[in-house]
């Protein structure tokens, strides 16, 4: 756990960070993000101390780190730059080595731990250790950078702007492979980036950061998307917050329902006539003998013969899995027949149909929630601080 | 990522870096000490072709040829030494915080001592040297040849060591000290590889203008191959300036060409 007291620094009359005051919970991860010029990266830095704060403390795991030897304090934070600072005259295994030779590992435990980290990022140890940094592409040199911060498995890290330096696609790449990483590791973390996508994709908690690392809004990426605490983070959110709130929720979280008119394909002709004659919406789903959905078909076609329930018609294109996010499933709404979507288990088979309707109930809860959220905040800081 | 892509950038890479340490460079390594030797061997066939008196026959012979080129190596390098010793770690230590704003003053001093003519100071510092009691001219005349020298060249290492330190990417320092390296640390593991090709350039250079400008040193009585040339003036000989003149020059290529070998071998691998 890192806690933040009171974080001040001065550059003569500049206050670069002036009076910040933050706690990250053990094993989140925490972005801050935030104009440029808003000392986000000079709070960062003022972590692993290379910014000595003017005035405040900073608390490592509950010990008071603000004076105690930095060389010491700094083998303990894993540290991750833009453009993956590493040493271009060491080998990447020599680079990821760094921290282990500065703790003087014996050498047998260092070049085991190298040969893993290389794997956890993704690097052939055989092909790679041996190589030196601008042999490698920008993509690789970063995961080589990642590595490196691991190295002595510390249980804080701080990121600047890990990948900012690479293309959307890599960074896309990168940030995956760190989600999955992370979600093994559990470390501690502060990461800095100014690409709010990222934050949200990346964060536990996101810190919004104005002027002077003043926190304009602290907390997970569903309630500030949901309700902004003030003017200064929707500016900064930017347009089609809705959307981006729903990238975050998945399918699992609402509810399907199970009301949709179906017919299976091995449905004796009886039962089909029977179920034809009390369905009163426009379309019925078809699903195939496995209860796999397969097509929307008209009522009225059925019923007159015209359309029979084995042609092929037009298959459904995509159908929705529990991972799935709302937004893909807003999606396919927009594009369905029927205006509903189509829910399938792991292994295929139809569970229910989502709404429009739901989606929209679930996005008025998200913000009431949030709401309520943002009120007991306010309660506790005993003012509209937060609301300004 | 397009990874087959990358795998060809890489070896295109690796294939460029392996010439230019392999195959590319040894030609260009072995020309140097080529074009001397034949120099020196035209000279000699040249000067064997001529009527030689009684004076250049005193004048230029082996041993004494061998004798002024050692007296001269002696006084070269022995000024490039100090020069080494002493430039490289003030620029170090002027770059550390703290010490920055005294980098003006140091390479106006630098500056100044490479502008004012080697040779009133090497003079200056003679007879200095020769009053001290106990002195010898020869002495005194070899301690001021290096010491002058050792001025002349003390620009190029200083701005070399200045240069390459100030030339270390930042954001490496940055990760470096972020991942709890001390300052002794970086600097050992990180600037100083990182200055190297830089320092090199610089000493190199140093010691080529040393090797060339060590001919003034026989004005001091130091010897060197500098004695030729005035041998050659004062009897009016134009062989023996030109065995003068052809012998300077031969090593102080040579000289160019050892700091290129030296350079190749000391300059990290990966930069």
């Amino acid at each position: 756990m890192i806690r933040l007291e009171s974080l001040t620094k001065r550059y003569g009359d500049l206050r670069a960070v002036d009076d910040l005051t933050l706690e990250v919970p053990a094993g989140e991860l925490v972005v801050l993000i935030g104009p440029s010029g808003c000392g986000k990266t000079t709070t960062l830095e003022m972590v692993n101390r290379l910014v000595e704060p003017t005035s405040g403390h900073i608390f490592l795991e509950g010990k008071d780190v603000t004076r105690v030897n930095v060389s010491t304090l700094r083998r303990r934070i894993g540290y991750v730059i833009q453009q993956s600072g590493l040493f271009p005259h060491m080998t990447i295994a020599d680079n990821v080595a760094t921290v282990p030779r500065l703790l003087r590992w014996e050498k047998q435990r260092t070049v085991e731990r190298v040969n893993e980290l290389l794997a956890l990022v993704g690097l052939d140890s055989a092909t790679h250790a041996t190589r030196y940094p601008r042999e490698l592409s920008g993509g690789q040199q970063q995961r080589v950078g990642v590595a490196r911060a691991l190295a002595a498995d510390p249980p804080v890290m701080l990121m600047d702007e890990p990948f900012g330096a690479t293309d959307p696609i890599t960074r896309e790449h990168l940030q995956d492979e760190f989600i999955r990483i992370q979600s093994e590791l559990r470390k501690t973390i502060v990461f800095v980036t100014h690409d709010i996508d990222e934050a949200i994709k990346m964060g536990d908690r996101i810190a919004i950061l104005g002027e002077g690392s003043y926190i304009a809004q602290y907390d997970t990426p569903e309630h500030i998307l949901s309700a902004p605490a003030n003017e200064f983070v929707e500016g900064f959110l930017g347009e089609g917050l809705l959307l981006k709130r729903l990238q975050l929720a998945r399918v699992r979280d609402i509810e399907t329902f199970d009301d949709w008119p179906k017919l299976r394909l091995d449905d004796e002709p009886a039962v089909v006539q029977e179920t034809l004659r009390h369905i009163s919406r426009e379309w019925v789903l078809v699903l195939d003998e496995q209860a796999r959905p397969r097509r929307w078909a008209r009522t009225s076609a059925l019923r007159e013969g015209t359309d029979r329930l084995s042609n092929p018609g037009e298959p459904i294109q995509t159908v929705l899995q529990d991972e799935f996010s709302l937004q893909q499933a807003l999606q396919e709404m927009l594009i369905s027949t029927s205006g509903g979507a189509v829910v399938v288990d792991a292994d295929g088979r139809y569970r229910g149909v989502v709404y429009i309707e739901t989606l929209n109930r679930a996005v008025r809860s998200m913000r009431a929630d949030a709401e309520d959220q943002l009120v007991e905040v306010d309660r506790a800081a005993g003012n509209g601080g937060a609301r300004r | 990522m397009n990874s087959a892509s990358a795998r060809a950038g890489t070896r295109r890479r690796a294939t460029a870096q392996g010439s230019r340490r392999g195959g590319l460079t040894w030609p260009l390594l072995v020309t140097k000490p080529l074009v001397v030797g034949a120099a020196c061997l035209l000279t000699y066939l040249w000067i064997d072709g001529q009527e030689l008196g009684f004076t250049e026959r005193g004048l230029l012979n082996a041993s004494r040829l061998r004798r002024l080129t050692l007296e001269h190596l002696d006084v070269a390098l022995s000024a490039t030494l100090i020069v080494v010793a002493t430039a490289i770690p003030l620029g170090i230590v002027l770059t550390r915080p703290g010490w920055r704003s005294l980098i003006v003053l140091a390479t106006i001093g630098a500056n100044i001592a490479q502008a004012t003519t080697a040779f009133g100071a090497m003079v200056l510092i003679f007879l200095q040297l020769i009053e001290s009691p106990g002195s010898t001219p020869g002495g005194a005349g070899r301690t001021a040849a290096i010491l002058g020298m050792a001025a002349y060249a003390f620009l190029p290492v200083l701005r070399g060591t200045l240069t390459g330190l100030d030339q270390v990417d930042k954001q490496t320092l940055k990760a470096a000290r972020g991942m709890g390296m001390t300052g002794w640390q970086v600097l050992r593991r990180v600037e100083l590889p990182l200055a190297v090709p830089i320092m090199l350039a610089g000493v190199r250079t140093s010691l080529v203008l040393t090797v060339a400008t060590t001919t003034i040193a026989a004005l001091v009585g130091a010897g060197g191959l500098g004695v030729l040339i005035i041998n050659g003036y004062e009897s009016d000989r134009t062989t023996i300036i030109v065995a003068g003149f052809v012998a300077t020059a031969g090593i102080a290529v040579l000289a160019d060409w050892a700091g290129a070998v030296v350079e190749r071998f000391l300059r990290p691998r990966g930069l």
